[in-house]
């Protein structure tokens, strides 16, 4: 049974993957549109069913077999098969058509995702289709084409020549089956059908202009600019304005491609086939692949369920995760300091050091100094440990300034005592006016996260006790200053709220968050830690679901439900993030992600912070697939979460709230007992799911 | 207009000691008309006299102070409020609402504990005698419980085993430090090494894990020095733990005792010049720790238990005057109605006293009397005070540590406490005792009652 299942799927996913797709869906209508010619549509069905038996037979990765991307280029072959050879001929030859194309797949795919980091494309299906017609032309002299029996349709008074362009995706030049691709690919993916037909424009546009014949584009070319439409726009970039003059481009250049191959096989006697779209994606993925830098179109890291999902899951990602600092750092300092000179500051942080930030202790009543503040010693600050802001290397130490009478200022030594510590590939951090003697690091020490540098003091020109913190890219003291922030940063005193990212303002208190929370241990998730979620919808629906806690290969940390999906995590020292929710959203893990989509650990009694959702995880219905259609070329923001936490004794309550479109509301709750997640809910206003959660022992 | 100018009786005497210098100021006669904005007359209307008045505001801007002070200085910290220096529900919780764990030293307080709605492993178990029972309770619910004695270690490990369970359990070790004297009574001693060979038999128990340290070095320290003595030794420690044992220790408490703005009998400047601010504490303590040889990532969590310096400045005690009397050696003496029965602490305390409205006239040496048929019943046994007349409210203060929890039912019944919110409401935290309350617990034998 297990067998079967694990074969319908493979089989079904091997023609969705025609269009760079797993959905059973897709796959479906395709295979509906093979049928259109009945023979073949039995020889394609045939021939992908034994190779992938024997992909599973030979011990070949399940996974890409499950997920079609063992079955497309046998598929593909076997369509094409169809054209040439019937009967018992068939019978004979296509024992070695499963073994040709299974291994030139296997050994181009390695290949080419090892060393090039290329996709295979149809690659393979393309040689094996041109070995298998040299060996029928030799074993019969001359190539013959069937004339295959299709369902029997008129042509269309308008449009026919457009849809068969689609058809011609399967070797069936005609308007029903291309009018079935047309919707298995809008079925699937929106982004990706404009994509594919800017670039179909762009093709015919050039195909007419070079007064080629409609038979050539239609039956030949048309498909191939529709593919590399589709695989540049959508499936290997980033969908962007960028990806979409891609396609069109890339379109453009497969009918100039595809013309010069058509003269260059000729004397072979080869047919084109899908030689222009591989070419064209082959060589505009490795070319951009070549640049340095970050500008669109961006590569996909890999290949997602469609184009929307990458496009969304890459504007989330940045919109949640992109910093202006490659390093995480912390605050320079314990507790909490009042930032007394921003950047661009009215003193100092000007021109060259626009980017330094001073740091001083104010008390409750708002004063730094107790006392007249004649003396270094009556200032707050003054004294304070001065810590390291990441792990790195000690680059350059001063000490023996002295600290000045509080009014003076020494200008001959203008940092005074510091401590400049390299925490990148070209970011150093510096802290100064230091107090002498106080310093705690040698040149070349190796500090982590957190370590005493020193203590704060009053010397270079410092007219009294305060810290100043700058970044530059050298080492060199006193160079121009960049951009800085700091990350997990607890901002004011009730209310108190936590900042991802944040650059201190001038007047602002802050400090580090704490990583003091009984929240750490509930959401530690251990490998092998599982758990049984109790779930009921507002429908009435209930069921019941076991979470169990994964590490991949690559140590990406993960909890899969019973019932399908997968929620991405991760638990740093201060705080715990879900990175994305992957599967149907009747699954508690749905509920965690936007539950608890960050948390951060801190001691604090009340705090609010707020993170970004992937709007796809919350909603999808038909208005979402229209705006799909534009989605790739206007700005959109990801779903604003708000939350919150409160905690009562033991009890301690994480709530949402986000505004969803069109007025609705998504509030969530998660509570949690001692150290444990006890209960969470998600309610949508016409959707809720409430789960209770009990950790297995 | 101003006030016609009262006529003083003039009074003839020697020239005396005892000012504080020569332009012969008297400190803590300046009249305090109110608390926190709310008038004495008020609260005497409302309340009684005498009763004990807690200032929110001034309890929690101490706790702030304290943590805010500490943290600057170390990345973990965890106040631990200190129970027995004042244990009325009212007065924990606003600690709780703060953060503070709680630490207790007994089974009683470790009950309060939970009824204040604190977690079992947010209390911290101290104290020479944790019977079995409530020690079962502190290792069972993951309390940090701090062993005093060699018998004490093998009755956790009695439990542990029983239980099934492995506690981690933390010890407390006694030092010289400073110039404090040694309370040497508690836990194991650090100088003699009495308290290496107690982890080596800990450890080779088998049956707990160390995690913690504690010391706690005597009540009133105003020495800086003996904390960052202490704090250095607990470092050191430590260092040895990790170095020779591999143990990685959770918690490092430093206990309490840090002074509050009272004095001594034997303290000659007042509080507000002898005892060192939260933050000078906070220092020692962390300049003593600098030497703990830790990786940032795994730094112990520092607990403080300072009792007396966050509450004592906190509470105030309103007495009214019901007598004047003249001793046979001439001094002066006046008799309020709050004694050593509510205020335990005058045995050892100076206590500031404010009269609630302005006296005038000269002042002489007084003697303040408690009202118990009791000859050590002083409040205070030589003041410098201007006449006053009956039914005058005077301010007692700080007495916001120890006199609630060791105040006695000693002839009068123990008094009302209130608290001042930092709104200027006010309400009772504690109602006046009535007899009901003490004779309740009486019993009367069968045979007594027969004919």
């Amino acid at each position: 049974m297990n067998l079967v299942r694990w074969l319908a799927a493979g089989v079904v996913r091997s023609y969705a993957q025609i269009l760079f797709s797993r959905s059973l869906l897709v796959g479906a209508l395709l295979m509906l549109a093979t049928f259109t010619a009945p023979w073949m549509g039995a020889v394609g069905l045939l021939g992908v069913s034994a190779t992938l038996l024997l992909g599973r037979g030979l011990g070949f990765d399940r996974a890409a077999t499950e997920g079609g991307l063992l079955g497309y280029n046998p598929l593909l072959l076997f369509l094409g098969m169809a054209l040439v050879v019937e009967g018992s001929e068939w019978w004979a030859l296509a024992p070695l058509g499963v073994l040709g194309v299974l291994g030139i797949h296997v050994a181009l795919e390695g290949g080419l995702r090892y060393h090039l980091r290329l996709p295979v494309l149809s690659v393979p299906f393309v040689l094996a289709s041109w070995l298998f017609l040299s060996l029928l032309v030799a074993a019969r002299g001359e190539l013959v084409f069937l004339h295959l029996s299709t369902v029997g349709v008129a042509p269309l008074p308008w449009g026919d020549a457009f849809l068969q362009t689609f058809g011609a995706l399967l070797f069936l030049p005609h308007w029903l089956p291309g009018l079935i691709v047309l919707i298995a690919l809008v079925v699937h993916t929106r982004i990706g059908a404009v994509h594919g037909l800017f670039s179909l424009l762009a093709a015919w546009g050039l195909s007419r202009s070079l007064g080629l014949t409609d038979a050539l584009f239609v039956q030949v070319l048309g498909f191939n600019a529709l593919l590399s439409g589709l695989a540049l726009g959508g499936v290997l970039f980033i969908p962007s304005l960028g990806s979409l003059l891609l396609a069109v481009a890339g379109g453009a250049m497969s009918v100039g491609l595809g013309l010069g191959a058509l003269e260059l096989l000729r004397p072979w006697g080869l047919p084109l086939l899908t030689v222009p779209f591989n070419a064209v994606v082959l060589v505009a993925t490795y070319a951009l692949g070549q640049r340095l830098g970050d500008r669109p179109p961006r590569l996909a890291e890999r290949v997602e369920a469609s184009p929307e999902e990458t496009l969304h899951r890459f504007r989330t990602r940045v919109q949640r995760f992109q910093t202006a600092v490659s390093v995480r750092l912390r605050l320079p300092f314990r507790g909490a300091w009042t930032c007394t000179q921003g950047n661009d500051g009215e003193h100092t942080h000007r021109g060259l050091w626009r980017h330094g930030l001073d740091f001083e202790v104010q008390d409750r009543a708002g004063a730094r100094f107790s006392g007249d503040g004649a003396r270094v010693e009556d200032w707050h600050c003054y004294r304070l440990p001065v810590v390291a802001m990441a792990a790195g290397t000690v680059v350059r130490v001063v000490d023996g300034v002295p600290d000045n009478a509080p009014g003076e200022m020494n200008l001959a030594a203008n940092w005074g005592n510091l401590v400049m510590v390299h925490y990148g590939v070209d970011l150093f951090g510096m802290v100064a006016h230091l107090s002498p003697g106080s310093l705690q690091v040698k040149e070349g020490q190796v500090v982590s996260a957190g370590q005493v540098l020193g203590l704060c003091g009053a010397s270079g020109r410092s007219p009294v006790p305060h810290l100043h913190v700058q970044l530059q890219r050298t080492p060199v003291v006193g160079d121009p200053t960049v951009p800085i922030a700091f990350h997990d940063v607890v901002i004011g005193d009730e209310p108190t709220s936590l900042s991802r990212e944040h650059l201190p303002a001038e007047g602002e208190l802050i400090r580090n968050a704490d990583g003091a929370s009984a929240l750490a241990g509930a959401l530690a998730w251990p490998m092998g830690f599982r758990m049984m979620a109790e779930v009921e919808t507002g429908e009435g629906a209930r069921w019941r679901e076991e979470i169990t806690s994964h590490v991949d290969l690559l140590g990406r940390r993960s909890l899969r439900s019973d019932r399908g999906g997968v929620l991405w995590f991760e638990v740093g020292e201060r705080s715990f993030v879900i990175y994305d929710h992957e599967g149907s959203r009747d699954s508690a893990l749905y509920g965690l992600y936007a539950a608890l989509a960050r948390v951060p650990f801190d001691s604090a009694r009340e705090l609010e912070w707020d993170d970004l959702l992937n709007p796809r995880r919350l909603s999808s219905s038909v208005r979402t697939w229209t705006a799909d259609l534009l989605a790739a070329f206007v700005p959109v923001r990801s779903q604003p979460i708000a939350y919150r936490w409160r905690v009562e004794g033991e009890q301690r309550v994480v709530l949402g709230e986000a505004a969803l479109p069109r007025g609705r509301a998504l509030r969530t709750s998660a509570e949690f007992q001692g150290a444990e997640l006890t209960r969470i809910s998600v309610d949508n206003g016409s959707r809720a799911l409430r789960a209770t959660l009990e950790v297995v022992r | 207009m101003s006030e016609k100018p009262r006529y003083e009786r003039p009074s003839l005497q020697r020239h005396r000691s005892g000012a504080m210098n020569k332009m012969g100021s008297f400190p803590g006669l300046r009249s305090k008309g109110q608390i926190d904005g709310v008038a004495v007359g008020e609260l005497v209307e409302r309340y009684g006299s005498p009763v004990f008045v807690f200032s929110q505001r001034t309890l929690e801007d101490r706790i702030r102070t304290l943590r805010d002070a500490m943290r600057l200085r170390w990345p973990r910290v965890q106040l631990a409020w200190s129970y027995k220096t004042n244990y009325l529900d009212a007065i924990c919780q606003i600690h709780h609402r703060e953060g503070s764990w709680a630490e207790v030293v007994s089974g009683m307080e470790y009950e309060r504990a939970m009824r204040n709605g604190v977690p079992t492993s947010q209390i911290v178990f101290n104290g020479p005698y944790k019977d079995d029972a409530s020690l079962e309770r502190a290792l069972v619910g993951q309390s940090m419980v701090n062993l005093d004695h060699y018998d004490e270690l093998a009755a956790a490990e009695r439990i542990a085993e029983r239980l099934g369970l492995r506690p981690k359990v933390g010890i407390r070790l006694n030092m010289s430090a400073g110039s404090t004297p040694r309370w040497s009574r508690f836990g194991f001693n650090l100088d003699s090494g009495q308290a290496w060979d107690a982890v080596r038999r800990l450890l080779g128990g088998g049956k707990l894990d160390l995690a913690g340290i504690h010391c706690h070095l005597g009540t009133f320290v105003l020495d800086l020095d003996a904390y960052r003595e202490a704090a250095g030794k607990l470092a050191a420690f430590a260092n040895r733990l990790r170095d020779e044992l591999g143990v990685k220790l959770d918690w490092l408490d430093v206990g309490g005792g840090f002074a509050s703005q009272s004095r001594l009998k034997s303290q000659y400047l007042p509080g507000e010049q002898a005892t060192p601010p939260l933050s000078r504490y906070a220092e020692a303590v962390a300049d003593g720790l600098r030497g703990l040889n830790t990786p940032p990532s795994e730094m112990p969590l520092l607990i403080l238990e300072t009792g007396r310096a966050l509450v004592d400045d906190a509470g105030t005690l309103i007495t009214t005057v019901v007598a004047n009397k003249r001793l046979p050696d001439g001094r002066r003496a006046v008799v309020v109605d709050a004694g050593v029965n509510t205020l335990f602490t005058s045995f050892w305390y100076q206590h500031q006293i404010h009269p609630a409205v302005p006296l005038h006239g000269t002042p002489e040496p007084t003697v303040i009397y408690g009202p118990l048929c009791m000859n050590i019943d002083v409040v205070a046994d030589s003041l410098l005070f201007p006449p006053v007349e009956v039914g005058t409210h005077l301010l007692v203060g700080p007495v916001g540590a120890y006199n609630i929890p060791q105040s006695m039912q000693f002839i009068f019944l123990r008094p009302p406490a209130v608290l001042i919110s930092p709104r200027g409401e006010h309400g009772l935290i504690r109602r006046a005792e009535v007899l009901e309350d003490l004779v309740s617990l009486d019993r009367v034998p069968d045979w007594l009652r027969g004919e």
